[in-house]
């Protein structure tokens, strides 16, 4: 159902001429792969001719921060993604898909990792986290939710999440599967091309099981 | 490629020969970047002051040459920026400062274009990456057409906002040529009294010079509404007048500072919009412009109320102050995350250890240890600015405060502002402890090399400056260097430096030293030594509260996470020994 809904919207960006504009919100927690993450998007349009320009928040990504990434391909002028206008968001966790979902618009979709990572201090009653299921719930909506963590221990590698989350997303951007592998091939060291392109295949294939 | 990146390219294009900087985000990643296209261009200096002189020297001798630092960094480079104004230059000269409007991670979200003017030199603002590209070679033309340093301030947004940018061949540098010229260079008060009229007809010709394309643009719109704009905010404009189908005529600025006589432009006007982060720079200009020339244009801005005096001016301002409708905002459904200190971090020891000492006022400064500052660990009572702990030390002793008095710096920073008030406190006999956690690297910024690295930006062996020589030179009464993941030897030699403090009446040094835990992984590989919680756990969470990332609480039990370097600070604090060590091939 999915599937057919944003497949056709997809197809009517090119079949009324118009030009492109497709605007995705990437977030997660710092070590997530959240920047990799947009950057292979931006490479994959890129390679498709369109035009990009990505905006990061990574402030303090080393030190356990939520990172938020803005990927805007077409026809753009600001930085950042106006509120309220994001048609896809990425999210490697639900607190941070909760956190940037003002980004996104009505129509707009989420793909969620099934993560709920909260910091040290809220095991301490210090800025507590809101109860996952809660957090589910006020997402549910307009989200599509993914164990991606665990798929990726199946592959043998936890660090591939991120890409699994890609895999899960790519029929809800403008952009063909042969892209974002030719950009994986660029974004990622040869020796974990492999690894990374079953990552995206088993993301992609996600939804049928 | 990030504007950061862009700049780089512009500087390497240009043919600048020395690009100085010291190590501040937003700003870091342009040497880095440039040290890529050719690391025998840039140098990290000991910090700004430092490095604009390097760059202001290099420039006297012809070649063009820049620094590059973030706001806070032209704080400390006024005194001979405003000197340079005045002499002026042969080679191009650029001040690069990338400024942290909201602030991200900075203490302090001063305009750096305020410098600009108070030395009267002139200020640039690029708008976005390519445009950051273009405008670093436009300032070496004008610096050397003028003879005078040109400051080109952009902001954290663009530094790391990335899009297309074409690549240019380089110019090749200049050879350096130093012609001496005592009754320009030499700034005695009667050479200077000479020499300022200088100054501000010069002024008063780049006013003059960028008022046409292309240190301006215009764009024509309908009706009596108009815009003027520089930096990021041009693009903000321009996505609003695309989705809101407003028209304004729009103005866009390269050079803020001067103004340019932008008065045909206003005087078609009823309204008019002025955009720009941070302070009314601009604004405050077009008011003097307005009185002067007697347009009776009304001016939306920061002294209307329509935006804000602080913080990012975003999509959301700008289309408010267009509009006119209220700013859209973003609900806060989350808590904030609170940043901890890496795992394995040597301050986490540190800190451990300098919070055994009973009723002490810890004072921080500025670097990754500010995260020791944060809950749970909680383990300063201040951070101010580069180097203020040691200084305010001292201050808080003098003015009586009947507590154990320490500062804690780290290496970077102690070599960068800390070494003039530890001989303050030598002479002021301040029995104060000073706990400087040597991590062999600037870590906050990015693994820059410190002078205690012994290592240059290339990877190459240069001096290492040790630390305890300085502390022994300048004649401190105690002086002691212990493992920070030893937490006994550590909390042992707090006590000891405090008690000698008080018994000498002089300032004790307690040297932390261990490397940065993640250099040391990236550089060494991992040790294979992990850490495990055994059943004898009681719950207690003691560990947890060292703020470890590579720990949680799964179903009310502590797990140690694959992300443990095996640095044993937890086993150390756990009361019943339940955590131990274990090797892993």
């Amino acid at each position: 159902m999915w599937y057919l809904l944003t497949g056709m919207s997809c197809r009517s960006h090119k079949e009324e001429g118009r030009e492109l504009k497709f605007d995705v919100i990437v977030c997660g927690v710092g070590g997530q792969g959240v920047v990799l993450l947009s950057r292979v998007i931006a490479e994959a349009a890129l390679l498709s001719g369109y035009s990009v320009r990505v905006s990061e928040r990574r402030g303090l990504a080393q030190r356990e921060g939520s990172v938020c990434s803005h990927v805007r391909i077409g026809r753009c002028f600001s930085p950042t993604i106006p509120l309220g206008h994001a048609d896809l968001m990425l999210a490697m966790d639900m607190y941070e898909a909760l956190r940037h979902i003002g980004y996104l618009s009505d129509e707009g979709k989420a793909v969620v990792n099934l993560s709920a990572k909260v910091h040290i201090p809220h095991h301490l009653g210090i800025n507590v986290f809101p109860d996952p299921s809660r957090v589910k719930a006020l997402l549910n909506e307009r989200s599509l939710f993914i164990d991606a963590e665990s798929l990726a221990a199946r592959l043998g590698n936890a660090k591939v999440t991120n890409i699994i989350v890609l895999g899960a997303s790519m029929r809800f951007m403008p952009l063909r599967r042969k892209k974002f592998e030719e950009a994986l091939r660029i974004a990622v060291p040869e020796r974990y091309l492999d690894l990374n392109l079953k990552a995206l295949r088993e993301g992609e294939l996600s939804w049928s099981t | 490629m990030s504007g950061n990146e862009a700049i780089a390219r512009g500087l390497y294009e240009s043919g600048a020969s020395l690009v100085t900087g010291y190590p501040g985000t937003p700003s870091s990643e342009v040497i880095k970047h440039l040290a890529e296209m050719d690391g025998e261009l840039v140098c990290w200096s000991v910090n700004e002051k430092v490095a604009f002189e390097e760059a202001y020297a290099a420039a006297l001798s012809g070649v063009r040459s820049a620094c590059v630092m973030k706001h806070l960094g032209t704080h400390w480079i006024l005194d001979p920026l405003a000197v340079s104004a005045i002499t002026g230059i042969s080679g191009g000269l650029l001040i690069i400062s990338a400024d942290d409007p909201v602030p991200e991670s900075s203490q302090s979200s001063t305009d750096t274009r305020n410098h600009a003017m108070i030395c009267h030199i002139p200020a640039v603002e690029p708008s976005s990456p390519s445009d950051a590209k273009t405008l670093v070679k436009r300032c070496f033309e004008l610096s050397e057409r003028f003879s005078t340093p040109v400051l080109m301030r952009y902001t954290a947004r663009l530094a790391h906002m990335f899009e297309p940018v074409d690549l240019g061949e380089r110019t090749p540098g200049r050879v350096a040529n130093f012609r001496s010229d005592p009754d320009r260079l030499v700034s005695i008060a009667p050479n200077v009294r000479r020499n300022i009229p200088e100054l501000f007809r010069k002024i008063d010709e780049i006013k003059d010079f960028v008022r046409r394309p292309p240190w301006l643009s215009i764009e024509e719109g309908e009706g009596s509404l108009g815009v003027v704009t520089s930096g990021v905010s041009y693009l903000h404009l321009r996505e609003v007048v695309e989705r809101e189908g407003v028209r304004p005529h729009v103005l866009k600025l390269s050079v803020t500072y001067p103004l340019p006589d932008i008065s045909d432009f206003l005087s078609h006007l009823e309204r008019v919009v002025v955009l720009e982060d941070l302070d009314p720079v601009v604004e405050d200009q077009i008011y003097v412009l307005a009185h002067e020339k007697g347009i009776g244009v009304k001016i939306i801005g920061k002294h209307s109320g329509h935006l804000r005096q602080y913080g990012e001016i975003t999509y959301e301002d700008v289309c408010s102050a267009l509009t006119g409708d209220p700013p859209r905002t973003m609900g806060e459904l989350v808590p904030r995350r609170i940043p901890q200190l890496c795992p394995g971090c040597p301050h986490r020891g540190a800190f451990v250890a300098i919070k055994s000492l009973k009723e002490a006022v810890v004072l921080g400064d500025r670097g990754c240890y500010n995260q020791g500052g944060n809950h749970p660990l909680r383990a300063i009572d201040m951070a101010i600015a580069m180097g203020s702990s040691v200084a305010m030390a001292i201050g808080l002793w003098r003015a009586g405060v009947n507590r154990p008095i320490v500062a804690v710096i780290g290496d970077s920073t102690f070599f960068h502002a800390g070494i003039p008030p530890l001989v303050e406190a030598v002479v002021s006999r301040a029995p104060i402890v000073i706990a400087v956690l040597d991590n062999m690297w600037t870590c906050m910024t990015g693994h820059q090399p410190s002078p205690s690295t012994g290592l240059d930006h290339m990877g190459r062996e240069r001096p290492r400056i040790s630390i305890e020589d300085v502390c022994r030179a300048v004649g401190v009464g105690f002086l002691i260097t212990v493992d920070p993941y030893d937490l006994k030897e550590g909390r042992t030699a707090m006590r000891i430096a405090l008690e000698m403090a008080r018994r000498k009446s002089l300032p004790s040094v307690v040297v932390f030293r261990r490397e940065c835990a993640l250099q040391s992984v990236r550089r060494r590989g991992r040790t294979g030594v992990k850490y495990s919680v055994g059943g004898e756990c009681i719950g207690c969470l003691s560990c947890l509260s060292i703020g470890c990332p590579a720990m949680d609480l799964v179903k009310g039990k502590v797990v140690i996470l694959d992300a443990c370097v095996g640095c044993g600070i937890c086993s150390q604090v756990c009361p019943v020994g339940a955590i131990r060590r274990r090797e892993e091939n």
